[in-house]
């Protein structure tokens, strides 16, 4: 290589540095969050007959705008027939949004979040809470329902 | 045995189920995971809204009772065990005398007995041909919601149009027991159990 050749190489990896570091911090401004699951209901939810049962879900989240959009999909669309028709469902943050919603255990449900700060507690920074009242419990043939939630989080 | 194995079919599911929540991913877009929420519910029964049964029995009564002196009591037996509201049921009491006559009630004064019988219909509208005749030994079982009934949704009957009842008791005294028994008042207590089958 000629000493030219290798001066113009050198030059361009001098005025290459600043680029990529550029767009490595644009990297690192791009909205981006995750979400971590810290507890979830474990085993049968067994009920017999009094008060409304409650799962509830810790989550962390975290994201670099300080704002977050949450998805739930059940993953059993069309519920046996039977199942409990109204779920009432807590979303609530740390920071302190709290909206309650009925749900019909089949239709996807969005909430939209803030969040503070990257770290989380021992109790996360948003939790969900699923409670099914009594006279919904009582109207339904004895057996398990289950369903699975897909949740998503997006920087909102 | 098949109870057995829908236990453990039950616990397998629930088993399952405690290991399928996920964490969601780093991820530059989005984050994904999963979580099962569940509640079992058990299967129960209830029975409300006996009351009680007075019946007078005179020469008018014996005239036109074609046979026997009849009172009954209706109410709300809830079931969540199947969609057609299963139960089983036993009616307690005090021994007849064990034939056609199996209840019996005792004199207050004179301590005789008055035999009579127990007739029992898994619809509030009291059905005299159709229904279980009962007797203190036996647990009927299988009953369920009949003729057309929805099954109790409320554990007193107040859903479904049931009105407040889905069930019947019928208590029978025959002439022939009423004419030899001394005169008197005559009280019992009648204990109805339903369980689940």
């Amino acid at each position: 290589m000629k000493a030219s050749q290798l001066l113009a190489a050198v030059t361009a990896v001098v005025l290459a540095g600043p680029a990529l570091a550029e767009e490595t911090r644009q990297e690192s401004q791009r909205p981006h969050a995750t979400v971590r699951l810290l507890s979830a209901p474990q085993g049968a939810n067994r009920w017999y007959g009094v008060g409304d049962t409650v799962s509830k879900v810790q989550l962390c989240v975290e994201s670099n705008t300080g704002r977050f959009a949450m998805n739930l999909a059940p993953q059993v669309g069309t519920p046996d027939a039977s199942s409990p028709g109204e779920i009432e469902v807590v979303f609530a943050t740390t920071t302190g949004e709290r909206v309650v919603r009925q749900w019909d255990g089949k239709t996807d449900m969005a909430f939209t979040g803030r969040v503070a700060g990257q770290t989380c507690g021992v109790a996360g920074n948003v939790s969900l809470e699923f409670r099914i009242k009594q006279q919904n419990l009582i109207a339904v043939v004895a057996g398990d329902y289950i369903n699975q939630m897909r949740f998503s989080v997006d920087p909102a | 045995m098949k109870k057995l194995i829908f236990t453990a079919a039950a616990l397998a599911l629930f088993a399952g189920a405690a290991h399928a929540e996920t964490d969601g991913v780093l991820s530059a877009t989005s984050s994904t995971g999963t979580f099962d929420v569940s509640a079992t519910v058990v299967p129960m029964v209830r029975i409300s809204g006996l009351d009680d049964i007075t019946l007078t029995i005179d020469p008018a009564t014996l005239a036109s009772n074609f046979g026997t002196t009849s009172g009954r009591t209706q109410f709300c037996v809830f079931s969540n065990v199947d969609a057609a509201g299963a139960y089983n049921v036993q009616v307690l009491g005090a021994a007849g005398d064990g034939l056609g006559n199996p209840y019996g009630l005792t004199g207050q004064d004179q301590g005789g007995q008055l035999n009579h019988t127990v007739g029992y219909w898994d619809n509030a509208a009291y059905n005299s041909v159709a229904a279980q005749f009962m007797r203190p030994s036996i647990t009927r079982a299988s009953i369920n919601t009949r003729n057309g009934q929805a099954r109790a949704t409320t554990t007193d009957c107040s859903s479904n149009g049931l009105g407040g009842s889905n069930a019947s008791i019928n208590i029978g005294i025959r002439n022939a027991e009423a004419i030899a028994a001394l005169a008197d008042t005559y009280t019992g207590t009648l204990t109805v159990v339903v369980s689940v089958p």
